[in-house]
């Protein structure tokens, strides 16, 4: 954990440094759409009000969680199933590969299309974006069980369902683990896009108005605290993983 | 007789596929989700026109263009980053912070300093991999085997040498799989930037087809950027298995 604050800590030169550059070539910048940081700065208490927290970011983060929830518990369930067998593995990764390799922008209108917009729509293209990299992830993992393990499974007489989520399952945690941190990824970008293409609340839908309505500040901050929510799952992300697997990551280099 | 095995299976997932679009089509409103028949009828008409292929091509040349750029500027980056020690740990989180800003939010940018020509979804996409890649390059050149990289010290190996002949082959493997990431999120980026800003390509013809209700035409696209996007990735980790044949792909 010490190691882990230093490290942190260690990280903030660079932007500090970038930062104070951007101010230095900007302080006196007429280019309307890169304003320097000090005016980004002073935009955002204008922005972050109580009311704007309750829409735009209450919308984005409830679509960001139930889809990424539903997404992602449906992808390794279904995923882990698949996996388990050889013949419904052959049968259904062509067809996983072949919707996962549409990019998920496109899969938006098409959703769209058929659920209107709403707070549902923007759910289910989340789900759907974050469901077929898990079912990818977590399929590859189950099905390379190690064989030993699996034999010793059958012969301390494991039932079907037993060795699935005693043995499989949890074998596989490093693969879906990673499958989870690419997904926040993947899940945040089709909710901005949702947002953006859907006349919607939320974060897309408030950088695309405040670029429209030429609040080019109130677009910089939306980015920026983009970024900061994504930076802050990523971390999480790491810090639970080699809590929770250590063995998987150690033993791949990852990292 | 005896039927082939591998025939089989195909034929039975080509099976699936049709009973899960038509459940689709079923479950959702047959106008918005078009039967698999009319669908595939339109493509055949969508194929024989010349817009088709010449949006086809935008795309699959700006996703080039955007790729090999990105790469290059991820290598210049990443081996300067990962060269000078502590730079790693200082950048990388600048590096993460950028990355996990979704792309898209850069694009209301873009368009109102460049337009929504060709030239804004290149720009994105050149972005969008470099920094997907740099990542990669980074972790590559760290987790170079020490015994290597004292080797090439013994012998003398300095410079631009030492980048061709130690950390480029050693490094082959994760940036290998960095570069098969990112061909398909180069052409799904191009085709973001399609949809969301309408630059040119399959994208906006998607866009095009979507907004006058043309849902036959709007999923007679997505089946080709699925093809594609499938076609690019299988590309890739094929020629990556025979030029790493060494291990086995992650």
């Amino acid at each position: 954990m010490k190691t882990y604050v230093r490290n942190f800590l260690w990280r903030l030169w660079v932007p500090i440094i970038l930062i104070a550059f951007w101010q230095i070539i900007l302080r006196n910048s007429t280019n309307p759409y890169f304003p320097a940081p000090s005016q980004i700065l002073a935009d955002t208490k204008y922005v972050i009000t109580a009311d704007w927290v309750k829409t735009s970011l209450r919308s984005s983060a409830i679509t960001f969680l139930a889809g990424y929830l539903i997404g992602s518990i449906s992808g390794i369930l279904i995923g882990a199933f698949i996996g388990a067998n050889q013949i419904l593995r052959e049968i259904f990764t062509p067809i996983t590969n072949f919707i996962r390799s549409i990019p998920s922008v496109a899969k938006v209108p098409v959703i769209m299309a058929m659920l209107g917009i709403g707070q549902a729509t923007r759910i289910a293209t989340v789900a759907i974006a974050v469901l077929f990299p898990m079912l990818m992830t977590t399929i590859r993992g189950i099905a390379t069980t190690d064989m030993n393990v699996l034999e010793m499974a059958k012969l301390l007489r494991f039932g079907q369902i037993r060795t699935l989520f005693l043995v499989r399952l949890p074998a596989a945690t490093g693969e879906i683990l990673t499958g989870l941190q690419a997904a926040v990824q993947i899940g945040i970008l089709v909710m901005v896009i949702s947002e953006m293409l859907g006349s919607g609340i939320g974060l897309g839908a408030f950088i695309i108005h405040s670029q429209s309505t030429f609040m080019i500040a109130d677009m910089w901050v939306g980015i920026f605290i983009l970024g900061i929510i994504g930076l802050i799952l990523n971390e999480l992300f790491l810090y639970t993983e080699r809590r929770v697997a250590p063995w998987y990551f150690s033993s791949k280099g990852l990292r | 007789m005896r039927i082939d095995p591998k025939f089989s299976k195909l034929s039975l997932t080509l099976l699936i596929g049709f009973v899960l679009w038509e459940l689709g089509s079923l479950i959702a409103n047959v106008r918005n989700f078009p039967h698999s028949w009319v669908v595939f009828g339109d493509l055949t008409k969508l194929i024989v026109t010349t817009t088709f292929w010449k949006s086809l091509f935008i795309t699959l040349g700006l996703s080039g263009a955007g790729f090999i750029i990105g790469a290059l500027f991820a290598c210049v980056i990443g081996i300067f980053v990962a060269l000078k020690k502590t730079g790693d740990l200082a950048t990388s989180g600048v590096i993460n912070f950028v990355r996990s800003i979704p792309s898209v939010v850069f694009l209301p940018l873009l368009i109102a300093s460049i337009g929504s020509t060709a030239r804004t979804a290149l720009i994105l996409t050149s972005f969008v991999i470099t920094f997907k890649l740099v990542t990669y390059v980074v972790r590559g050149i760290g987790e170079t085997d020490p015994i290597l990289i004292e080797s090439a010290r013994v012998m003398g190996l300095r410079g631009f040498s030492k980048i061709i002949y130690l950390y480029l082959p050693s490094t082959t493997s994760i940036v290998g799989t960095g570069l098969r990431l990112s061909a398909t999120q180069a052409f799904g980026t191009v085709v973001a930037a399609g949809i969301v800003a309408g630059t040119p390509g399959l994208g906006s013809a998607l866009l095009l087809a979507e907004s006058s209700a043309n849902y036959p035409r709007v999923f007679s696209y997505v089946f080709v950027m699925g093809v594609i996007g499938s076609l690019i990735y299988s590309l890739f980790n094929r020629t990556e298995n025979r030029l790493i044949h060494w291990r086995v792909s992650v």
